[in-house]
């Protein structure tokens, strides 16, 4: 028996916009009626249908015996068409298709999130593991989408170790709490202050409190919308005009108001440090314009950053991690090439294809390389 | 020479070296915090890309390190000044009146860390003074200047 063949077609952020790609979304209640639909397909074995914000893929097993070379591509893309009740010219121009050894590179690609639009993003390895677990429950993956998706959960996590492409905090709440560590040990034992209702600052505060900080204070100029912050922080709001009690006792401040002038000043942080007895204190300012004056960074032991400090900060990190994308596609290219050469090699019976599996858990647990993990397939098969 | 004495002599250099150590330590510890506080300020967009431990867990080990340092060097000096009590002729020593600079120093050091009265930057700052010193000292005295102090 010879080996199915790999197809994959597909739409991403790359290749349309997003009023397309919601329009050839498969919703997750529509899945499994999708699957069913998808397996009707003549030729094909099975599938796994990968459907996010960015990116809609339809990955098939295909029985070769069945269909000719490349007309699998075209009803794969047909079917697309036809669930969201389009013709199939519409996709022409907006999808990709791959298949063989460029179909699992692609995968394994995405899984690494190295075609994610925020490169090494870790959201769409759990998505690919989402679409899996939804597909093998329906009852669309066997033998040969099993090996592959668990394949490439294992490869998506192998990248993201062994490459810099997950490194650093790429946005502004993120970059804030990465800050925050780099002053104080432990932040659970910290006080925030939020000041001000903005988004921003709601967005940093919420950082903070997912990555557990001690307790959160909310001085709003409008109390209730205070109080209603500070109810879904589960902290404590604060009257604006006692922003000061509350800043003596905070350690990060975070300023996001809509004033169009300065609510801290350089003066008060220095009058400030003294009553904390300098103890240090990490300032935010997320708003634009500016709350809090600039010069308070050259107080002792006060650290203030602005929203093009933090976005700097951002732009650094995804410039680092966009520095590893060869390095993460060479890994990429390794691990498909080894993984599709034991895929189309003739399988006899069933020998073979227990000892392929390899689950992606036991792998990464053992330690086994790139490229120790690839051929350790091979055998196998070869003796097969 | 006693087997007191001898005793009394191991532990004596002993305790001074343990305090050097625990004052390297200090001092290792408050280059990092100097270093990690000036790319803070500088907001060194890479600074988050290393992994590096905290300020304020930086800051902390340099405060144990300079208190373990001092209470050592305090015991070890004190012992040191016992047995010159009573062997030397005179102590007026270029290793005693080191050994005093530095014991003031820390003592001040650990006054200001103890109160809060200075923090971060300069108690960094005093504590690479104060290995300075201690570096300068050893080297100065044993080499240079003149001690009845045996061997270092």
């Amino acid at each position: 028996m010879n080996s199915p063949d790999l197809v994959v077609v597909g739409l991403s952020h790359k290749t349309a916009p997003v009023a397309v790609r919601e329009r050839l979304a498969f919703p997750s209640e529509r899945t499994p009626e999708a699957l069913t639909r998808l397996r009707a397909v003549p030729g094909c074995m099975e599938g796994v249908i990968l459907s996010t914000c960015n990116r809609v893929e339809i990955y098939v097993a295909s029985d070769q015996h069945a269909c000719g070379d490349g007309l699998e591509v075209e009803s794969v893309k047909q079917f697309l068409a036809d669930f969201h009740d389009r013709s199939a010219r519409a996709l022409d121009g907006i999808c990709y298709a791959h298949s063989g050894g460029d179909g699992v590179r692609h995968l394994f690609g995405v899984a690494s999130g190295l075609d994610s639009m925020v490169v090494g993003e870790g959201e769409v390895l759990r998505q690919v593991r989402g679409a899996y677990e939804a597909a093998h429950a329906a009852g669309a993956t066997s033998r040969w989408l099993n090996r592959l998706f668990q394949r490439a959960a294992y490869v998506g996590k192998l990248v993201r170790t062994e490459t810099q492409i997950a490194r650093g905090a790429v946005s502004v709440g993120s970059v804030g709490v990465e800050l925050a560590r780099r002053i104080f040990k432990d932040l659970s034992q910290k006080r925030v202050l939020l000041i001000g209702a903005g988004e921003l600052g709601e967005l940093a505060a919420m950082h903070l409190t997912d990555h557990g900080v001690g307790r959160m204070l909310v001085a709003n100029r409008s109390w209730e919308r205070g109080c209603a912050l500070a109810e879904r922080f589960r902290g404590d709001a604060v009257a604006f005009d006692h922003r000061w009690e509350a800043m003596t006792e905070a350690d990060i401040v975070i300023a996001s108001t809509s004033a169009s002038s300065w609510i801290v000043t350089r003066f008060e942080v220095e009058a400030l440090m003294r009553q904390r007895r300098g103890r240090p204190l990490f300032l935010i300012d997320l708003s634009v314009p500016r709350n809090i004056e600039p010069s308070v960074n050259a107080v002792e032991n006060a650290y203030l950053y602005d929203i093009d400090d933090l976005q700097t900060t951002v732009e650094a990190n995804l410039a680092m991690r966009r520095s590893e994308l060869n390095r993460a596609w060479r890994l990429v290219e390794a691990e498909a090439a080894a993984f599709y050469a034991a895929w189309s090699m003739p399988v006899a019976g069933q020998h073979g294809l227990v000892g392929h599996r390899v689950d992606p858990k036991d792998a990464a647990a053992s330690g086994v390389g790139v490229h120790d993990a690839g051929t350790g397939d091979r055998p196998v098969s070869a003796a097969a | 020479m006693g087997d007191v004495e001898f005793f009394s002599i191991r532990i004596h250099t002993g305790l001074a070296l343990a305090s050097y150590a625990a004052f390297l330590l200090a001092c290792i510890s408050a280059v990092a915090y100097l270093w990690q506080e000036r790319k803070l300020k500088r907001k060194d967009p890479r600074l988050i890309q290393q992994s590096a431990p905290s300020l304020e867990a930086l800051d902390r080990l340099n405060y144990m390190a300079v208190v373990v340092g001092f209470v050592f060097f305090t015991v070890g000096v004190g012992l040191g000044l016992r047995l010159a009590i009573g062997t030397w002729d005179r102590l007026w020593d270029a290793k005693l009146l080191s050994a005093g600079t530095t014991w003031v120093l820390y003592a001040a050091l650990v006054y200001v860390r103890a109160t809060s009265t200075l923090r971060g930057r300069r108690v960094a700052l005093l504590s690479v003074l104060g290995f300075l010193l201690v570096v300068f000292f050893f080297v100065g005295v044993t080499f240079v200047l003149p001690s009845r102090h045996a061997y270092f």
